[in-house]
């Protein structure tokens, strides 16, 4: 029997929100994303509420505190639903699941999406306090993202898993954010995380307190050392695309 | 922390429907630390991430074509990289800074560029 394409979303928990803020945190640069969400998760107790099932995932369960988990996992608390990946979105899982995650948005009447990434920065050793850069596709949410200090990219690209996100999102009309914190190339980067959630408690409801994070920082990166090298060897093998030399 | 499970082989001779895991622990006991590199016409910087690390318990050994970095680290794990070189360098004046976790190697090239006259 061969393997499926399908992917499914399994909701374990009845979700039935009105307006849902969905934040996505999927391994990329610096891991910002998957670290950033964790804690938000752990922090501020999240349910979790569905993980997705698909025969294009890689072999792979998750552990935590001796609980066998899926690799990506789904939760919930009040109107915030929160994506955690917990493995590399390899190209073709990538666009699949990307389309079918912004359908179930759809489906869920979402009122925006946050998609939380890093952007490689060689100094980044020197940066006490990452920079937040953000886009958007719609003008308001670019006002008010400027207005809590967000810097707004101006020119320039988006590619990768989130590009996919932000483009099914405008196609079925969804209010979508990527925030990108000023991050380690190849290293896992708390500070960066601690960031882009400092960001987000000022751009919705919510209070994320990031002193453990930023205390932990050293523990939460070896922890997380092995999928940043899984990660590393995934972006390697994505396509490469080739940016024009004036965005360099 | 994630630990992966590989199915690896099935047993066909076993007649139980038994299978054999391999379990990969991804935190060993000793492991290499993520490395970054950067190239420059003099030398080459090596920047290694070595979290839960104490600065004096680091062990940076050098020799012309090899640089070895030992690093053993608050929670058992220990940091171990050999960084081959592919060029000559002067093993006394490899320069090492330990800041933020992240410890940066300065190998100097040992090679001389020349220009050479056109006749």
């Amino acid at each position: 029997m061969g393997l499926s394409e399908d992917i499914a979303i399994v909701e374990t928990k009845k979700i039935d929100i009105e307006s849902p803020i969905i934040i996505e945190g999927v391994p990329d640069i610096g891991l910002v994303g998957s670290i950033a969400v964790s804690h938000m998760v752990l922090e501020n107790k999240f349910e979790e509420v569905g993980y997705i099932k698909s025969d294009l995932l890689p072999p792979v369960m998750v552990i935590h505190e001796r609980k066998v988990l899926n690799p990506i996992r789904i939760f919930q608390k009040g109107k915030i639903l929160a994506i955690l990946a917990e493995i590399p979105v390899d190209p073709k899982l990538g666009f699949l699941l990307s389309k079918r995650l912004v359908d179930w948005y759809k489906e869920k009447g979402a009122e925006l999406v946050i998609s939380i990434s890093g952007t490689p920065v060689q100094e980044r050793i020197d940066i006490d306090d990452p920079i937040v850069f953000g886009t958007s596709n719609k003008e308001e949410l670019l006002n008010k993202m400027e207005e809590i200090g967000v810097q707004i990219l101006e020119e320039g690209f988006i590619s990768g898993f989130y590009a996919l996100i932000l483009k099914n999102c405008i196609e079925l009309g969804i209010n979508s954010s990527v925030l990108l914190s000023q991050s380690y190339p190849s290293y896992p980067d708390p500070g960066a995380a601690a960031s882009i959630l400092k960001t987000i408690n000022k751009m919705i409801d919510i209070n994320i307190d990031v002193k453990q994070l930023i205390d932990q920082a050293q523990e939460v990166k070896i922890n997380y050392r092995a999928l940043m090298e899984q990660t590393n060897a995934s972006m390697q093998k994505e396509t490469k695309v080739e940016i024009p030399t004036m965005y360099r | 922390m994630i630990r992966r499970y590989y199915v690896i082989r099935e047993n066909k001779q076993n007649s139980t429907t038994e299978k054999y895991w391999y379990v990969n622990y991804c935190i060993p006991h000793s492991v290499e630390p993520l490395t970054e590199f950067h190239e420059t016409n003099d030398a080459l910087i090596a920047n290694l991430d070595l979290p839960c690390v104490e600065k004096e318990n680091i062990d940076v050994t050098s020799e012309e074509y090899c640089i070895r970095v030992c690093a053993p680290t608050t929670k058992g794990v220990c940091f171990k990289k050999e960084i081959r070189l592919p060029f000559p360098t002067d093993p006394e004046n490899v320069s090492a800074v330990f800041r933020k976790g992240i410890l940066v190697l300065e190998i100097p090239k040992k090679i001389r560029h020349f220009k050479i006259e056109i006749k």
